[in-house]
């Protein structure tokens, strides 16, 4: 069936993905008479409540399949806890819809797997909500990689860290059992999807992080090889670290802070740092030619660009921003980092401390 | 054993208080926060955190119930601090604490110039800092009901610093960037707490079978300039000293960032915030940005400056080291870390952080 303006959409999940990432921009493209939120779901009576206060047109039930049968969006997104998303994909590709799901594919391979199957099944569109992409440094570092400008990529080190501020409404994200995981998962997955982009599939090498027995990490550092670039990512959810992203080639460096979008800088070997402009730039349209084309420059513009690929790929056939695939790939490496996690090396704190620490990592014998 | 509170146990402080007293054993504590999100800095541990939010003084009080001290590590907003104590200790009366252990500060002294200074003395009420001001005034509400029920203490940290602080990745980021200043010659006193001396006071504390009600200044044993920190922590970088910049008390001016700054924490423009989203602000704070310094069309060589601000400028300013006697006087020598051991272990977390010099892997 041809998916005609305004696409109708539905999204399962009604908590703070939604309410902080998604809200504004779906209120912007219906502006424009590009989407209608049509059906919402959500088990929380207080979300729900929520959920039409925002959107006051759309049906907003606590059951998923029903509200998806009964109002036929045809794309759904996924804003739900990481191990709902299986579960939930499965009921909005039952209903025909196409599904944008929140990073991360799932909380598994496996659960990640069981979705990628059932969009092929059902010949549907699948894609992962990875807003990275669309950060223009990041998109410019690309540009850059792609024309041989910095030579051969020898290695890179990304380090991101801040304490987390992210306005939850359950400690959910805090449990092993609701989110899978901590840092690495949640801005990790983020992280090792744009490295992927940038320097192809990765090894994983080695893996540290912090969780105890009955927490999840805040602190993670990993070693990949993407077949000869050597790299390097450390976060954190509990400090502030010398943030930052530093690519090696041998004919210079590229480097970026992590927080402004748009600040790539670049030396060649001996000289100094240069900020450089970025040209990278993406479809700000749904027509075929894509001749509006614009730059985000916040968080929330990245956004409103991903829903309009998104919207571009339903409509015009063009490719999702991130696709099943490779958010399976993505947590293939989540994956790999935590059944390999060793106790990370924590040398500031007192010996009897370190040791103990290492006693209740999640992965020591209790 | 008793068992005791940490009000605000997802900052800096009460985050390493719940580690140490994990690891080393011997306290029952149980975290208390006001929101979901505060708990991301305990989420290692997996603890299950009460919650308690002092603008709902019930839930306080419920999160209190069966503790003998509790310690409020609370960090909010200026306009809050005061009117939060107030409910907190509310809170401990009706669940019944024995002591109620309050974080000041000793900025309420300001920039420590008035003759005869004493633990005991009022604080300034007229200080320019809107935090300093509400310190002030929580600490005199206190001061009527400190002999009370519950007994109340008053601890007045100075410049909380040790791994993963502020007071630590800040200088150290300034330094790697070669923006890291000092105002004259840097000569002004850097009153500092390494985190663990902080905890050992109130460890103390709540573990002292009597509790001598009051306030006290606390504060490491060493007296040291911001030269002296400074200098520490470019030797730990491996970044010479002389790239520290020497600025003269002329060069701080209110910029007009500053002054915009200022002009943001006016109650209308808090209103107005009040009623902006998240992506609101931060739309308008990359207007401004993109305003005054446009994204460059060709490249432009990269010169991180120095960012003087007035706090800065003010804590540079200081000009003693406050009195620190009275804790030990009633208590007894807290075990104290030196300055040197404190430094090298917060060495080896900057380079954890990044801050040192290190090759990307190669």
């Amino acid at each position: 069936m041809a998916i005609s303006l305004p696409v109708r959409i539905g999204a399962i999940g009604c908590g703070a993905a939604l309410e902080h990432l998604y809200v504004n921009p779906l209120r912007r493209l219906a502006r424009r008479g590009w989407v209608q939120v049509v059906a919402l779901a959500d088990p929380s009576d207080r979300r729900r409540e929520w959920a039409r206060g925002v959107f006051p047109g759309a049906r907003v039930e606590a059951e998923a399949a029903r509200v998806l049968a009964e109002t036929q969006p045809a794309l759904t997104i996924i804003t739900s806890p990481p191990p709902l998303h299986g579960a939930h994909a499965e009921i909005a590709f039952q209903a025909g819809c196409h599904v944008l799901c929140e990073k991360p594919l799932a909380d598994s391979v496996v659960a990640g797997r069981r979705i990628l199957d059932l969009a092929r099944e059902r010949e549907r569109l699948l894609g992962v909500g990875m807003t990275r992409r669309f950060y223009p440094c990041l998109a410019e570092a690309r540009r850059w990689l792609q024309a041989g400008q910095l030579g051969r990529v020898l290695a890179y080190d990304y380090r991101e860290g801040g304490v987390y501020g992210w306005p939850v409404t359950s400690d959910a994200p805090f449990r092993r059992a609701s989110s899978g995981g901590g840092v690495l998962l949640d801005k990790g997955i983020h992280v090792l999807d744009l490295l992927g982009w940038l320097f192809g599939p990765a090894e994983m090498i080695r893996s540290e992080d912090d969780a105890w027995q009955d927490g999840v990490e805040a602190n993670s550092i990993v070693h990949l090889d993407h077949r000869g670039v050597a790299g390097r990512m450390q976060l954190s959810w509990d400090q502030d670290l010398n943030s930052g992203f530093l690519i090696r080639g041998e004919r210079g460096e590229l480097m970026m802070p992590i927080g402004p979008l748009s600040q790539l800088c670049f030396r060649q070997p001996g000289q100094a740092w240069q900020t450089v402009p970025i040209q990278a730039d993406w479809p700000g349209d749904l027509e075929a030619a894509g001749q509006v084309r614009g730059t985000p420059r916040t968080y929330y513009e990245c956004i409103d660009y991903q829903l309009i690929q998104m919207l571009r790929a339903l409509l015009l056939g063009t490719a999702v921003p991130v696709s099943g695939e490779e958010g399976l790939e993505t947590l293939a490496l989540v994956d790999a980092a935590y059944s390999r996690a060793e106790p990370l090396e924590q040398p500031w704190l007192p010996a009897v401390e370190q040791a103990l620490a290492r006693k209740r990592h999640w992965h020591s014998q209790p | 054993m008793s068992r005791i509170a940490i009000i605000g146990a997802g900052g800096f402080v009460g985050a390493r208080f719940l580690e140490q007293s994990v690891l080393r054993g011997g306290l029952e504590v149980v975290p208390i926060v006001r929101s979901w999100r505060s708990q991301g800095r305990l989420a290692r541990f997996g603890f299950l955190c009460r919650m308690g939010d002092a603008a709902k003084p019930e839930s306080l009080t419920a999160a209190l119930s069966g503790c003998r001290v509790a310690i409020n590590l609370t960090m909010g907003d200026n306009s809050r601090i005061a009117g939060d104590v107030a409910s907190i200790h509310a809170a401990c009366q009706q669940a019944g604490v024995q002591t109620f252990i309050h974080l000041s500060s000793a900025e309420v002294f300001g920039q420590a110039d008035s003759p005869g200074l004493t633990e005991d003395s009022s604080p300034k009420t007229d200080h320019w800092m809107e935090y300093a001001r509400a310190k002030a005034e929580a600490e005199n509400w206190l001061r009527s009901r400190a002999d009370g029920n519950p007994k109340v203490v008053v601890l007045r940290p100075g410049l909380i610093w040790g791994p993963g602080s502020g007071w630590l990745a800040g200088p150290a980021q300034s330094l790697a960037e070669g923006t890291a200043f000092v105002f004259n010659d840097g000569k002004g006193i850097c009153n500092l707490i390494h985190v663990d001396n902080l905890i050992a006071h109130l460890v103390m504390l709540a573990e002292a079978p009597i509790v001598a009600p009051g306030f006290y200044n606390v504060a490491d044993r060493e007296t040291l300039t911001w030269l002296d920190f400074y200098s520490a922590v470019a030797k730990e970088l491996g970044i010479d000293p002389a790239t520290i910049h020497r600025l003269p008390e002329s060069a701080y001016r209110d910029s007009l960032l500053g002054r915009l700054k200022g002009l943001g924490q006016t109650g209308l423009a808090r209103n107005i915030k009040r009623r902006m989203s998240g992506a609101q602000k931060i739309r308008i704070k990359q207007w401004l940005k993109d305003t005054v310094s446009p994204p460059p069309a060709d490249p432009q060589p990269h010169r991180p400056t120095p960012q003087v601000t007035k706090d800065a400028w003010w804590l540079q300013g200081t000009r003693s080291k406050l009195p620190t006697a009275k804790f030990a006087a009633i208590y007894g020598e807290p075990p104290l870390q030196s300055f040197e051991d404190s430094m090298r272990a917060a060495a080896e977390w900057l380079r954890f952080a990044g801050f040192g010099q290190q090759p990307p892997p190669a």
